[in-house]
């Protein structure tokens, strides 16, 4: 079976690589569609088709592409010309050339869409050549965006309920898609993986916090991620306890809305922003620090909180959408209501209070819900099921 | 006098404050020749459009040695004038070249005095007004002192060093502005910013409140992190026992944040974002509403802050900066701490419950402050003073 899991970048963002990695094997071929750089796989089941960077690059790309799909697939290139419209409707024909024409020369048996934006651009594929389409539902493409956007949620109500097979990477996301017309019956919950033989490497032994207490949180600047209100939470906290420092890991510049915050607040010697190079530099740092912190207002379901509870890093997460499906309250980390700085204060208070015995007590149980949900092999089998239910339809 | 004003862009003629400061200086005898981006059919004085860059390299290099022969034509001492004091700041051969293609067209006008009219306009321009021995003035506007200066660490202190006198929309910007480098001794002047009280003028004082009425909920602001409108919903989340109508007049970036906090909310049928509406339509709002809001982050002042009291609206803002010097708490409207929704939601539900003698004193006190010490008609003085000769003789 052959399988292509459309990011529309390559490399793809952290998850969807895991994913990549985890389900190519002898029985499910990968083929990867989109622009980027090649990535070195070490895994002869995944196979990469790039389309080039510059406009003379890809201009020269369509035309190789247009005279290997004449060649060898001459009925495909007759049913694309018939129903021009697929490549003319949105922005400029040629990059919309350089995106079909590949997937065409290449025809997967299904085609994984990883956003659902990207939807209504691809399911001519279903509709003129019998591929089976498979929709990731994840991210503010389903969270927000199609509230705000009437023409992306008209879209979304003709389309959904005619998509093969849904992926939802939480519950909650899923009742979100259902409000487009997704089928639930259709529709299958995988959670994320993660890759634990790596993470093992970096678990926290001592359950002894620092002094100042640790805080950390791990995402871009972007108003979702809702630091404003961790931020605040923090600056009432100093205010109770000045011994705390809070790190923030990000991947981008820090957002206005962010640095004027911690100026106004004086938090300039208490807060810290980093840009680490690596995945490994991210877990050194979950590994000295005593607490997470996600403050976002939307979520799926966040793999740093995943990631934390499997090195050992109590958390506290607001209950944004799928997280309550994986944090107990006060068992396994905590929840605060989403944009309630004053609950997330209450709590950071008492996770730094936590005496060393219910530190150890949350941390295990934690690490244990992860081990049992979230392993490599598991979520593998999972996806190889739900493929083979796409080809069944 | 020969004053050159530098803008960002030109001016429409809905820019009611602007006009009225040419307007003011024209009448005092002064000639005014503006410096701004962009060509309209500004014809109220002289509008000099300021050098583009352009993204073709040898187009730009075509247009700089064009501005520098010709500059250099005009007025040589002046040019070599600004290049040495550009070097003694330190800055950089080439920096050097592009600020004299930057300013080429007002380092050639026989100016008197250059004023600034936005704090980020002076920048790369600081050594202008020394060239051609002009004084050089520069107002302070919220988002270039609050937010700009955090980006650009120390982006004003050539700045802070040449200019002569420095005018602030409010108090609190002066302060911040101090927090930034400006020196004490550089004279200064606070002049607030001003609005046509005949235009936003009260018609009828409101009926009480009661439970049976909608409350008319308004603000007018982009839709911007700056503006708060987030916290704002979110309080307005918090007034499920209040019958309200909540309206944002205003475009923005932020258009898909704040959908998302009222769907979260289930505020659909209550908020609404109705988009941009032009200066000249603005009234229709203001006379539908019973509260105005602006619960911004930063706010250098708020002009509709003053529309809203002037059309006796009660008004509720936030405490950010000049806010607290536009809204007398208690008094002409109510001020609230920012960032605490919960606060805010208290603070209408109290409004609400307020007997309407004490609401209509409040309307009343609103209506005669912004009229006594906001209106255009005021400015004049203060805008006299700020561009009078005594600078020239003190110096």
């Amino acid at each position: 079976m052959i399988v292509a899991i459309y990011s529309g970048m390559i490399p793809a963002p952290n998850f969807i690589e895991n994913l990549i990695k985890l389900t190519g094997d002898e029985k499910i071929n990968i083929y990867l569609f989109g622009s980027g750089s090649s990535v070195n796989y070490e895994n002869s089941n995944i196979k990469i088709f790039c389309t080039p960077h510059g406009r003379l690059n890809i201009i020269c790309f369509v035309f190789f592409q247009l005279f290997r799909l004449f060649v060898t697939h001459p009925k495909k290139l007759y049913k694309l010309v018939k129903n021009y419209k697929v490549f003319s409707k949105s922005g400029s024909i040629i990059i919309s050339l350089s995106k079909i024409l590949p997937v065409l020369n290449h025809t997967p048996d299904i085609f994984h869409i990883q956003w659902a934006k990207s939807l209504p651009f691809w399911f001519f594929l279903k509709e003129i050549y019998g591929v089976k389409i498979a929709l990731s539902l994840r991210g503010s493409h389903i969270n927000y965006s199609a509230f705000a956007n009437d023409s992306l949620a008209r879209n979304y109500n003709i389309l959904f309920p005619k998509v093969d097979r849904m992926h939802a990477v939480s519950k909650k996301i899923s009742q979100k898609a259902e409000k487009f017309g997704a089928n639930t019956n259709k529709t299958d919950i995988i959670y994320s993986s993660l890759d634990l033989s790596l993470l093992k490497t970096y678990k926290k032994n001592n359950h002894k916090t620092h002094r100042p207490f640790r805080f950390l949180s791990v995402g871009r600047f972007h108003w979702v991620k809702g630091y404003q209100y961790s931020i605040s939470a923090f600056a009432n906290l100093k205010k109770i306890n000045n011994d705390i420092h809070y790190l923030i890991i990000t991947k981008n510049h820090i957002s206005e809305e962010i640095l004027y915050q911690i100026d106004d607040l004086s938090l300039e010697n208490n807060v810290e922003i980093v840009h680490p190079d690596s995945q490994e530099e991210i877990y050194k740092i979950m590994n000295e620090s005593d607490c997470f912190i996600l403050p976002s207002v939307q979520e799926g379901i966040s793999n740093v909180v995943l990631e934390s509870m499997a090195v050992g890093l109590p958390v506290v997460s607001s209950d944004c959408g799928g997280m309550k499906e994986i944090i107990n309250n006060g068992v396994n980390g905590f929840y605060f209501p989403a944009r309630n700085s004053i609950a997330l204060e209450k709590l950071l208070l008492r996770v730094m209070n936590l005496g060393v015995k219910e530190r150890e007590k949350i941390i295990l149980e934690a690490k244990k819900y992860i081990n049992k949900n979230f392993h490599p092999n598991l979520i593998r089998s999972q996806f190889h099921d739900f493929y083979k239910k796409t080809m069944e339809i | 006098m020969k004053i050159g004003l530098v803008l960002i862009k030109t001016p429409s003629f809905s820019e009611e404050f602007l006009i009225s400061k040419i307007n003011i200086l024209q009448q005092e005898g002064h000639e005014v020749i503006l410096f701004a981006h962009g060509n309209n059919s500004f014809n109220m004085c002289e509008v000099v459009e300021m050098p583009k860059v352009s993204n073709f390299f040898f187009l730009q290099i075509i247009k700089m040695t064009f501005a520098y022969l010709t500059i250099t034509i005009q007025c040589p001492i002046i040019v070599i004038n600004f290049l040495r004091f550009e070097k003694l700041d330190g800055r950089s051969f080439r920096q050097r070249w592009e600020n004299l293609y930057l300013g080429s067209k007002i380092l050639s006008k026989n100016l008197d005095w250059l004023h600034f009219c936005f704090t980020t306009a002076a920048l790369r321009k600081e050594n202008i007004a020394k060239s051609i021995g002009a004084k050089m003035g520069v107002s302070l506007r919220g988002y270039d002192i609050t937010i700009f200066p955090l980006k650009n660490q120390n982006c004003y202190s050539s700045l802070w060093q040449r200019v002569d006198k420095v005018h602030s929309i409010s108090h609190s910007l002066l302060k911040k502005a101090k927090k930034h480098g400006l020196n004490s001794s550089t004279m200064q002047e606070v002049i607030f910013p001003a609005i046509n009280t005949q235009r936003f003028k009260n018609i009828k004082l409101k009926d009480s409140f009661n439970s049976k009425k909608t409350i008319e909920i308004l603000t007018v602001a982009r839709l911007h992190w700056i503006k708060g409108l987030e916290y704002t919903i979110e309080a307005a989340g918090k007034l499920k026992s209040v019958n309200f109508n909540y309206t944002v007049v205003g475009s923005g970036v932020e258009y898909e944040r704040l959908m998302l906090v009222i769907n979260e909310l289930n505020l659909k049928n209550k908020v609404k974002l109705v988009g941009y509406v032009p200066h000249e339509d603005i009234v229709p709002f203001y006379e539908k509403a019973d509260l105005y809001i602006q619960y911004s982050l930063e706010e250098g002042f708020c002009n509709a802050v003053l529309e809203a009291q002037s059309m006796g609206i009660l008004t509720v803002v936030s405490d950010a900066s000049g806010l607290n010097e536009n809204v007398v708490d208690g008094k002409t409207g109510w001020v609230v701490p920012k960032r605490k929704p919960a606060l805010l939601a208290r603070k209408i539900k109290q409004i609400i419950s307020m007997k309407n003698d004490k609401l209509n004193l409040i309307r009343l006190n609103a209506i005669e402050r912004v009229k006594n010490k906001f209106d255009l008609s005021i400015q004049k003085k203060h805008f006299n003073s700020f561009f009078n000769e005594n600078l020239f003789q003190d110096k």
